[in-house]
């Protein structure tokens, strides 16, 4: 085994502990916890059987099995920033909606 | 303005005063607005100087006069006048106009506002500055921004960025505001049009020294209403 492999190994691990901490804290729901493990288990088999990642390479025509990788990535991470963009926007909004909702209520007491 | 050249208030009138870090000229900006028979709400928008400090001992003194609802947290420009249409609606307001309270504006401009309102002429009047009486950069700025509503927004007006606005009851209720800072000047233009408001422009004095210049829409506030536009564009 690489020196890479052990390495990658070893986030994976961490990572699926991880989620199962979070999980077990509420602080991840099911479908984000799902989604989560299917990420470590696909990164543990493509490190465990790198040929893999030819096989997709030459699916969608790409030259290189570390290609297929690279730009799977990069959407993936897109995706998850617009994700939580969205959700930050949302959460912004619930806050300036109570902030409102607080000072019209301090004042009906006072 | 001669006292008997001043038009009659007959309704009930709020005056709803967004508020930032206003310790300077709040008090004198409060005062008048209840010298001249105004309703005042102050919506502290989460000050950090003085401002919740005297605006606490200004409703003592002019009780029943003003009062002040205050933010916890700054949520900017859109949001405290969402939170001041609340509470003006809650206390019955016929007519209600947001007003700044950094001393820009003349309370005298008032008096052309709420009579079209209360004669039933319109169900909006907003005060458009002069462009001429502006600085250079501003008066270009400000002409960029009409652009800017006209496109997002589609509506043509004079002055899109002006804070003096004045809504009738029933016209408060209809407008849908989103952006919670100062992209809400432009959704309310745009608001008016969507809901067949009928607005009337009148003008207004403006009163511009280094301290109001440093403190309104400026080129990066400019950007920013463009970015929070074209997001909220892009989410429809």
């Amino acid at each position: 085994m690489l020196t890479y492999q052990i390495i990658l190994l070893l986030i994976s691990i961490i990572g699926i502990a991880l989620g199962f901490h979070r999980y077990r804290n509420d602080s991840f729901s099911t479908v984000v916890f799902t989604l989560w493990m299917i990420v470590w288990f696909a990164v543990i088999t493509i490190t465990l059987f790198p040929q893999l990642t030819t096989v997709v390479a030459q699916l969608f025509g790409l030259g290189r099995g570390l290609d297929s990788i690279y730009i799977i990535s990069i959407i993936f991470l897109f995706y998850i920033v617009f994700k939580l963009y969205n959700k930050m926007e949302k959460q912004k909004k619930r806050i300036n909606d109570l902030v409102s909702e607080l000072a019209l209520k301090d004042n009906e007491e006072e | 303005m001669n006292k008997e050249d001043i038009p009659p208030i007959t309704s009930d009138i709020y005056i709803i005063l967004s508020c930032y870090n206003e310790e300077k000229t709040l008090e004198d900006v409060v005062t008048g607005l209840v010298q001249r028979g105004f309703k005042v709400i102050i919506v502290d928008d989460g000050s950090r100087d003085k401002s919740p400090i005297i605006a606490r001992q200004l409703v003592k003194r002019y009780a029943p006069m003003v009062y002040h609802y205050r933010h916890i947290i700054n949520v900017g420009l859109g949001g405290a006048i969402k939170t001041g249409i609340k509470a003006a609606l809650s206390k019955g307001a016929d007519i209600m106009i947001t007003f700044d309270a950094d001393g820009q504006h003349n309370p005298d401009d008032l008096y052309n506002m709420y009579p079209p309102l209360q004669e039933g002429k319109a169900d909006v009047v907003i005060a458009a500055r002069d462009f001429d009486d502006m600085p250079t950069g501003r008066r270009f700025g400000n002409t960029v921004m009409n652009y800017i509503t006209y496109i997002f927004q589609g509506s043509m007006v004079t002055d899109s960025q002006s804070g003096l606005r004045a809504f009738t009851n029933s016209a408060s209720r209809k407008l849908n505001l989103k952006s919670p800072q100062y992209g809400v000047s432009s959704e309310i233009i745009g608001e008016i049009k969507r809901n067949n408001l009928k607005l009337l422009e009148v003008p207004m004095t403006t009163i511009y020294d280094d301290r109001t210049i440093q403190k309104g829409t400026n080129t990066m506030v400019g950007i920013k209403i463009v970015l929070e536009f074209i997001n909220e564009t892009l989410k429809r």
